[in-house]
């Protein structure tokens, strides 16, 4: 029984994550988007095209279209926006989302990408649609829909001046990769596969079936990442994952600071007795097997068995992190980029164990302070994650 | 004095200790040392593993009495500070 749910599991997770990583969104609010165009402007013409691509993709997306060269009464309108929203030169096209202005549309690429970007944002966000109340003539306050107001910038010393736009991703799939590679679960295997390596003769076996362990860990955790990914991606912006999501990161959060407090002696519980034996006794028997090749075939099956029996121990920080990256604008390439960034430092510590145990032929371990200071910075990055997902969605969206 | 050691190959801070041990032994050759490893002595680490957490170094005076334990990663100095100041037991 407990076989085939596993391999129900990594069927599913196979599956997922083998799909485009690209967004559905299918879920609520609606997000009001007015342009003000003119007939024959080809810029307008232009953005008109994106605009119908767009809504066939984000079917939030609710599309007003005015015509104001030819329609007075729209004309007015735009003026009246124009004024409520201090627009000073308000040509054709002139977009409204919410309290966000863009006048003029210059390609798919930099206005259509900015445009996608908003749109993205208020699904989270949820906005008041301006023009559409001045239309039935309701009091409104553009105020209501409160785009993101992150600082821009910050200047550490002797660093200089740092865009937090572009970098506050990376760091953050740093942080969460090396909290995440902290992990005991998944580590103690590979400790013990290094035991029984340094007892062979045969460095290149050694190296080759160490590499081939470790390669094959990383390929299925970033098949694991991809699948939560897409599961993010296909349910687009439902607020109760995100509300979900945030307390789970809560709870991560408070988890990594109560080791960090807890657990000042590093020391490693003794649990799953049973378990631990047959997958040691399972990798015994491979390590003995005669002909290289079959024990190399045999150290690829241990890696994926193990690997999926650990994947439950943390399944927090990878949901965590893709629905962070989710909420990103990005394009399919980028995503999978990121889950190859946060493989490369979840799987740092493994390999510097690896690299330092097969030219040094000893087993080293890392001292349990920096798991201690992983838990500590990551705990702290964590919980505001988790608060941030749950009171200012706007704030962690990047991209 | 005698110290059982217990620990695992797999638990990191087992392996930080181990190498800790092995120096501390080099400068103490009276201290009778033991490494036990819970996965190949496990009816003798049961015998002492109450929390089941490792490393545990479990110290005996001259006459078997086990009078004090120290669980976790543990300084070098703060060791050889505790055996030296225990070291007529």
């Amino acid at each position: 029984m407990k076989k085939i749910l596993t391999l129900i599991i990594f069927l599913l997770i196979a599956v997922t994550s083998l799909l485009p990583a690209q967004k559905i969104l299918a879920q609520e609010p609606d997000v009001f988007l007015t342009i003000f165009y003119g007939d024959g402007c080809p810029h307008c013409h232009k953005e008109q095209l994106f605009l119908d691509q767009l809504k066939k993709e984000i079917p939030q997306l609710k599309v007003r279209e005015l015509e104001v060269w030819g329609n007075q009464e729209n004309a007015k309108l735009m003026s009246e926006v124009s004024q409520r929203l201090k627009i000073k030169n308000s040509g054709v096209p002139l977009t409204i989302i919410g309290d966000e202005v863009l006048v003029g549309y210059l390609n798919d690429e930099t206005s259509g990408a900015r445009i996608r970007s908003i749109v993205n944002a208020h699904l989270v966000l949820g906005c008041s649609d301006l023009v559409g109340e001045m239309l039935s003539e309701e009091s409104t306050d553009p105020d209501s829909c409160t785009t993101p107001n992150r600082p821009e910038e910050i200047t550490l010393p002797f660093v200089g001046s740092i865009d937090i736009k572009n970098w506050s991703l990376p760091l953050l799939t740093i942080v969460i990769g090396i909290l995440d590679g902290f992990n005991p679960c998944a580590m103690w295997v590979l400790f013990f596969l290094i035991s029984l390596l340094l007892g062979m003769t045969d460095r290149k076996k050694m190296w080759l079936l160490g590499g081939a362990f470790i390669l094959t860990s990383g390929l299925i955790y970033f098949m694991f990442l991809s699948a939560w990914l897409n599961l993010f991606l296909f349910l687009g912006f439902i607020i109760y994952i995100r509300y979900g999501i945030g307390l789970v990161a809560i709870g991560s959060g408070i988890y990594h600071l109560r080791e960090y407090l807890v657990n000042r002696s590093g020391a490693c519980k003794v649990t799953n007795e049973e378990q631990k034996t047959k997958i040691m006794n399972r990798i015994r028997k491979v390590m003995q097997q005669e002909f290289f090749v079959m024990a190399l075939v045999g150290i690829i099956g241990v890696a994926v068995a193990v690997n999926m029996i650990e994947l439950v121990c943390s399944a927090g920080l990878p949901a965590i992190y893709t629905q962070i990256l989710s909420l990103a604008d990005l394009s399919t390439p980028v995503y999978y980029l990121y889950l190859m960034l946060y493989i490369l430092f979840y799987m740092l510590d493994d390999l510097l164990i690896f690299i330092i145990a097969m030219t040094t032929l000893q087993l080293t371990g890392i001292s349990s302070k920096y798991t201690r200071y992983s838990n500590l910075v990551g705990g702290v990055v964590i919980l505001i994650i988790g608060i941030l997902l749950i009171f200012k969605p706007g704030w962690i969206m990047f991209g | 004095m005698k110290v059982i050691n217990i620990g695992a190959i797999w638990c990191p801070s087992c392996l930080v200790m181990k190498h800790r041990w092995e120096k501390i032994i080099k400068e103490l050759s009276w201290l009778d040392l033991k490494n036990c490893d819970y996965d190949t002595d496990r009816e003798l680490a049961n015998q002492y593993l109450v929390e089941k957490e490792i490393p545990l170094a479990i110290f005996f005076d001259q006459n078997g009495q086990e009078f004090a334990r120290k669980q976790g990663e543990i300084d070098r100095q703060e060791l050889l500070d505790f055996i030296l100041l225990n070291q007529s037991r």
